[in-house]
């Protein structure tokens, strides 16, 4: 059983969905995760923000940003004392609690909320899309749907570069890769590997994604 | 550590040949470094880190700080103290304050804990550290103190399990290639700590003992245990297995090894390939032909160089691996990793185009071949810097379609021919490209 503290980095090239979510947190150390926040970093690194915060409940999501923002020289800011204190103790990275401060850009890993927008310029988000293989696997597990969240994002922001993970060509492949793998290792390795080429969804079949990243802009 | 003169090798491969190599090398290398370490997208079998592309403090720091220790040894020219001191800081900075490294999992990404990367970075770093005691300079505390101080906290404190170290703290699995690179560092850190380590040292051997396989063409190999029923067995992990071995048999001459050693030789010479080294066999004996490893394949070099004064080296391997090596450099210094990414697994040999992620260089790769390479002797005439890497420009193929990799010294680029679109792009010493569209 996995719990927070239980990265899945298998010697298999991939265990989906495991890790997803576990006692209700996000792991960020599961693979949907850490190619989600690869990404949103990547989009963040092409604005060449001075300082970024970090949206997230979660220490560890947190702390999977700031490995990953190490060496942009940004200026970090965490919501709170605890999760500073955690970013200064295990990565021994500066960082800061937001408080009033208004960053260049807002990243937050699963938690837009079209309710509750952030203030910054431009904002990195990503949401789970119900419209999705996952909603066929767990119906009603997922509970937004990403193009309505975005809908609403976009009365106050330009929304740009939406990348969608797992999207169906994907989670097909990834699926005839894993019916596979008893009968025939050879064909396993293929088909996953061809299917891992197509985590990543740049056309308009983010829609159907499972998990959706988007850049808005002010 | 002594040089390898070849005679055979040297009839065929000149040694300046070998050094202008090196040379190159060397060149690309420093032309990925940023302020924090080096950087660059990874290509690997498990997965690939081609988005997050920052300093990793990972096994190629192995590769690098080996390398520039015996180039130093056997030049004295102290170009290589100052290159491999630049990178033994990184490390002493990438050190967190649990002792383990600054993102050490290389095709994983951004994270800590990475096997048997943390091992290997102790040895590069222990090899450092001895050559500097050696020398008399006092500084050599510094870096022995950052490898003892990953051995303890994380080798030893959270992958130890009394019968070997483990995969990762929760991963029970005992893999021998991991266990081989830990057994390496350890061996150095006895010597340099004066601490008997004997009884890791012992498990960590049976491990590898016990995942040679002994029959049929997987014979000579050892299965990489993490990858399940599949039974995977590696060439470039055996290689890293027998060049533990060799390492412990200079501290301790025991019989057995030799013929482990010799077996796993065996096995790795019939890898070879003018392409490059088949992956492996899959458990029921059908070869993995896809991909074939060129630049990771200098741990097979190393392997057949430290076992050539044993007389256990097949004969013609070391001039094989050397042609592969030399044959495939690019213009700007680096090598590819690797020749049939596109049938990733398949039994039949690719024979199209390479793909992207054969043909990039990649450092925690190219490391091994350097680290290979500096072990010859090498012929070196007078300035021992080249120039910035010139361009190279290779076509190749991403999701079968046609591509051209660009490299500059400042940059990488992946060009998709029908409509002139960059698809990636990576500025070097920094942490993600300026275009992925993969």
């Amino acid at each position: 059983m996995e719990t927070l503290d239980t990265p899945t980095r298998c010697s298999k090239p991939l265990a989906l969905g495991k890790g997803e979510r576990v006692g209700g947190a996000v792991n960020p150390y599961s693979i949907e995760t850490r190619y989600m926040l690869d990404i949103m970093c990547y989009q963040l690194h092409a604005h060449r923000p001075r300082s970024v915060r970090i949206a997230s409940d979660s220490v560890e999501m947190v702390k999977a940003v700031g490995r990953r923002l190490a060496f942009e020289k940004y200026q970090m800011f965490v919501p709170d004392e605890e999760m500073r204190d955690a970013v200064r103790a295990s990565l021994g990275l500066e960082v800061q609690i937001a408080g009033n401060a208004l960053a260049d850009a807002a990243l937050c890993p699963f938690s837009i909320s079209a309710k509750a927008l952030p203030a910054e310029q431009l904002i990195v988000a990503s949401l789970k899309n119900a419209l999705s293989y996952k909603s066929l696997l767990r119906p009603g597990s997922v509970g937004t749907m990403a193009f309505r969240t975005m809908a609403r994002v976009r009365n106050r922001y330009h929304i740009q570069d939406v990348i969608g993970l797992y999207p169906p060509r994907f989670i097909a492949v990834w699926t005839l890769a894993n019916a596979m793998e008893r009968w025939n290792a050879a064909a396993y390795y293929r088909l996953s590997d061809i299917a891992m080429q197509h985590l990543y969804e740049f056309g308009p079949l983010w829609r159907l994604s499972y998990v959706v990243v988007f850049t808005g802009k002010r | 550590m002594s040089s390898f003169l070849l005679a055979n090798a040297k009839e065929v491969w000149q040694a300046q040949r070998i050094a202008t190599a090196v040379l190159k090398l060397d060149a690309w290398l420093q032309s990925m470094r940023s302020e924090y370490g080096f950087t660059g997208p990874i290509a690997h079998w498990w997965e690939s880190s081609l988005v997050f592309c920052g300093p990793m403090i990972d096994w190629r720091y192995e590769g690098i700080l080996s390398g520039y220790v015996t180039l130093f040894e056997n030049t004295e020219n102290s170009l290589w103290m100052e290159r491999a001191r630049q990178a033994a800081e990184d490390i002493v900075l990438g050190q967190l304050p649990d002792g383990n490294f600054f993102n050490s999992s290389f095709q994983y990404g951004a994270m800590e804990g990475g096997t048997p990367h943390e091992a290997s970075v102790d040895i590069g770093l222990l090899e450092f550290a001895k050559l500097l005691r050696q020398n008399g300079d006092q500084t050599w505390r510094r870096y022995f103190d950052v490898a003892e101080c990953n051995i303890n906290a994380y080798l030893l404190g959270s992958l130890w399990n009394g019968k070997g170290f483990q995969e990762q703290p929760w991963d029970a699995t005992l893999v021998p290639n991991k266990n081989a690179t830990t057994l390496e560092a350890l061996v150095l850190y006895q010597e340099l700590a004066d601490r008997d380590m004997s009884a890791y040292i012992e498990q960590s051997l049976q491990v590898i003992l016990s995942a040679q396989e002994h029959f049929g063409v997987r014979a000579g190999a050892t299965v990489h245990t993490g990858t399940g029923k599949h039974r995977l067995a590696i060439g470039i992990y055996t290689a890293r297995c027998v060049c533990a071995l060799l390492r412990l048999f200079d501290l301790d001459p025991r019989p057995i090894l030799l013929k482990v050693i010799s077996d796993g030789l065996t096995f790795l010479n019939r890898l070879l390939a003018r392409s490059g080294t088949f992956f492996g066999y899959y458990g029921n004996g059908i070869r993995i032909a896809n991909p074939r490893w060129i630049a990771p394949s200098g741990d097979l070099l190393r392997a057949a160089l430290l076992a050539s004064p044993h007389g256990l080296t097949p004969a013609g391997m070391i001039e094989s691996l050397l042609h592969l090596l030399l044959e495939h450099q690019y213009a700007s210094g680096g090598m590819p990793t690797a020749y049939g990414f596109a049938e990733r697994g398949a039994s039949r040999p690719y024979q199209g185009l390479p793909e992207f992620r054969d043909v990039l260089p990649v450092v925690g790769w190219c490391d091994k071949a350097f680290r290979a390479l500096a072990l010859l002797d090498l012929d070196f005439e007078g300035d021992v810097t080249l120039d910035v890497p010139e361009e190279s420009r290779i076509r190749c193929v991403w999701k079968g379609q046609p591509c051209l990799f660009f490299e500059k010294s400042e940059s990488m680029q992946l060009v998709r021919e029908r409509g002139n679109d960059i698809i990636y792009e990576w500025r070097k010493g920094t942490s993600y490209p300026s275009i992925y569209r993969l």
